[in-house]
């Protein structure tokens, strides 16, 4: 008997002292929750994993945790999500490659009865969850404040996350909303990272000795190695705007010269998820189907 | 307000933003630990 039918026979059985001892039986037999992540080397993703572990542990509620932690597309965490229902988890917990493209798999989750919770970056299935950061709002804080900061006008570079990701198109459309605002600022490159942190800053460097004029840099969290690429390449920082990972708020407070700002982006939403989904296999439902944790305010060097 | 934000003891690809109130229990050591149930 998983923990979750244990749980929904105790809702039926009447009287205080058996239901304590039912209760203690429970306990001992605690959910398995899957885990399903698409990105791995990257810091932003290792620490959503762990932020999930280490919820899942404090909880007191979680036996074992199954976890798919690789670096796939949407086809396969279709498979690993299908894996973790043949598993029999009571729950998943889900970074979503895909707004819509692992829909399916989700539909069959929830209709064997499992919760399935996504985090980061939200999924259209109507039977799931969605908690995350305001992407839209993320970036249209940061692309606000770096806009402001080159006075209205010039050429920026766009450094976008993974294509065909629902965070990135959030985030795309809060980007936008800024550039509408400030019909100076061009976009001189745009480009997806992947949220790799090799790939973009190889990408900066190659924009560098291109030569073409840069005025201000924003990024979707690949932020530390953007700092990094213009040192290295020995041309004058301008404006950048990252996410608050440890590496770029240091160069904030150490980078002679450097003016930048970190916007907060929580890895620690995979802890977030975990939580959502142990309420609701415990009988706390949400209102709704999607919360948001608000990002906080930007973080601009003087 | 950048230097309250700071923590050397993260990978610097982590976020500082390490806890949600309302929503995560466990401590700054226990994240960086990265310990599951059973593990």
């Amino acid at each position: 008997m998983g923990a979750r039918t244990m749980r929904t026979f105790m809702q039926g059985v009447a009287g205080a002292a058996l239901l304590a001892g039912l209760a203690g039986a429970a306990m001992a037999e605690g959910y398995t929750i899957g885990i399903s992540n698409t990105v791995q080397g990257n810091g932003w993703r290792e620490e959503m994993v762990c932020a999930m572990k280490a919820q899942a542990l404090s909880s007191g509620l979680v036996d074992s945790l199954n976890i798919a932690h690789r670096n796939t597309d949407a086809a396969g965490q279709l498979e690993d999500i299908r894996n973790l229902i043949q598993a029999g988890v009571d729950a998943i917990v889900v970074n979503p490659s895909s707004a819509d493209a692992i829909n399916s798999a989700i539909a069959e989750a929830t209709a064997a009865g499992i919760v399935v919770v996504a985090v980061d970056q939200a999924v259209s299935e109507a039977s799931a969850y969605n908690i995350s950061n305001d992407q839209e709002e993320y970036a249209y804080l940061g692309a606000s404040w770096l806009f402001q900061q080159m006075g209205g006008e010039g050429p920026v570079v766009y450094m976008r996350g993974a294509a065909g990701a629902g965070a990135d198109n959030d985030r795309d459309t809060g980007f936008q909303r800024a550039l509408a605002e400030n019909p100076g600022i061009r976009v001189a490159q745009e480009v997806f990272t992947g949220w790799q942190q090799d790939q973009g800053k190889q990408q900066m460097l190659d924009i560098l000795a291109s030569g073409i004029p840069v005025a201000g840099v924003w990024t979707s969290g690949i932020d530390n190695v953007i700092v990094d690429a213009f040192i290295e390449s020995d041309v004058p920082l301008v404006p950048i705007v990252g996410a608050d990972n440890a590496g770029f708020v240091g160069q904030l407070a150490s980078v002679e010269g450097f003016v930048g700002a970190a916007v907060s982006n929580p890895g620690s939403i995979g802890g977030a998820g975990m939580t959502l989904a142990l309420r609701i296999l415990e009988g706390q439902v949400p209102e709704g189907q999607t919360l948001y944790v608000t990002p906080a305010p930007k973080k601009a060097a003087p | 307000m950048i230097a309250a934000a700071q923590n050397p003891n993260l990978d610097p690809e982590w976020p500082v933003s390490v806890a949600i109130a309302d929503w995560t229990t466990y401590s700054l050591d226990e994240i960086i630990a990265c310990k599951g149930p059973g593990e």
